[in-house]
């Protein structure tokens, strides 16, 4: 009997634990609810509360509490799994030759990539809130290295394809890093 | 994948849904975000902006999220000192969708309502607008609204 109490007790400890992390969980997405409700009507519906806020939380705590070993071992298994996960690999765009549009020197990139902010709030530099992207590129050129706009077709992991656009550094006549200006979903990508 | 809480698109004075992701492209372009939470299933992005379309301009001008290492996202957190952000990065159309809901899709913003409303920018300056019925069968109707 005292095994009972001690499985009892512990199902109980462990239940109020999940409880707890539930309510830390809902109070952060509080803010989301109305919006929720917004995009599907169907939550604020009787039924659909009932089944929500009460029969599931009661069944899944009443599960919860009889057989918390299996709860346990899920979470475990959860963690583990987060672990294990591998990182997806970064895009490794390169620009080609062919993508390669025209010449042009620093100061007439800077006059191209000034903002025109209808408020004329946005930081009067180059490439605007992005300016620090565009001084982190100019700080890897060389004396040898020719700067050219490009456009690229690209495929991003085989799922949907992108057109990007920019400048690339090209030295020796091979273009090397780049910055991009745009960087736009390409509607007409038809998967082979 | 759940259906995802959408941006908020105010123009003309008035509030809507905006199905459309520009500070995605800001972070594609290089721009630094914070570390965020992304645990929650109808927020896969983490955060949520409010933009504002003032003299033809789409500015943000509001930004909602959870930051991994604890406290709410702030506009200021990504923009220092800023109160309103003009979008000079996003070109691209944005599509916002307006009247009764029609079809719910419990995916991305896959759910259909009565319209859509197309608003195309250009370096974050609106450049055309048109809308589509949802309602009519057959080809939708595209009219221009200004």
């Amino acid at each position: 009997m005292i095994y009972l109490y001690a499985y009892a007790v512990i199902g109980l400890l462990i239940l109020l634990g999940f409880y707890g992390v539930h309510k830390l969980h809902a109070l952060k997405i509080g803010y989301c609810s109305d919006l929720l409700n917004a995009l599907n009507p169907r939550r604020q519906s009787f039924y659909y509360q009932l089944f929500n806020d009460y029969a599931m939380p009661s069944l899944a705590g009443i599960l919860m509490f009889c057989v918390w070993p299996i709860a346990i071992y899920l979470l475990i298994l959860q963690l583990l799994c987060k672990k294990k996960v591998k990182p997806i690999k970064k895009d490794c765009f390169k620009v080609r030759k062919s993508d390669l549009l025209e010449n042009f020197n620093i100061l007439q990139i800077e006059y191209l990539e000034m903002v025109i902010d209808p408020l004329n709030i946005s930081p009067q530099v180059p490439f605007g809130y992005l300016n620090k992207v565009w001084l982190e590129f100019l700080s890897k050129l060389d004396s040898k290295d020719e700067i050219w706009s490009f456009k690229s077709k690209w495929n991003v992991r085989r799922i949907h394809g992108e057109i990007k656009t920019g400048y690339v550094s090209v030295r020796y006549g091979q273009p090397n890093f780049y910055i991009l200006t745009s960087n736009i979903r390409d509607e007409n990508y038809q998967l082979n | 994948m759940t259906a995802q809480v959408p941006e908020q698109l105010i123009i003309d004075g008035k509030s809507h849904s905006m199905c459309a992701d520009p500070l995605s492209v800001y972070v594609g372009l290089g721009g630094k975000m914070p570390d965020l939470d992304y645990g929650i299933s109808t927020l896969w992005r983490g955060y949520r902006g409010t933009w504002e379309v003032i003299n033809g301009g789409l500015y943000l001008i509001d930004l909602m999220g959870f930051i991994r290492k604890g406290g709410g996202l702030k506009l200021g957190d990504v923009f220092p000192g800023m109160d309103r952000v003009f979008a000079h990065w996003f070109s691209g159309v944005v599509r916002s969708p307006r009247g009764e809901l029609l079809k719910y899709e419990h995916i991305g913003y896959a759910s259909e309502y009565e319209w859509d409303y197309f608003y195309e920018f250009e370096k974050g300056i609106l450049i055309n607008t048109s809308n589509r019925s949802n309602n009519a069968k057959g080809d939708p109707v595209i009219g221009v609204l200004y």
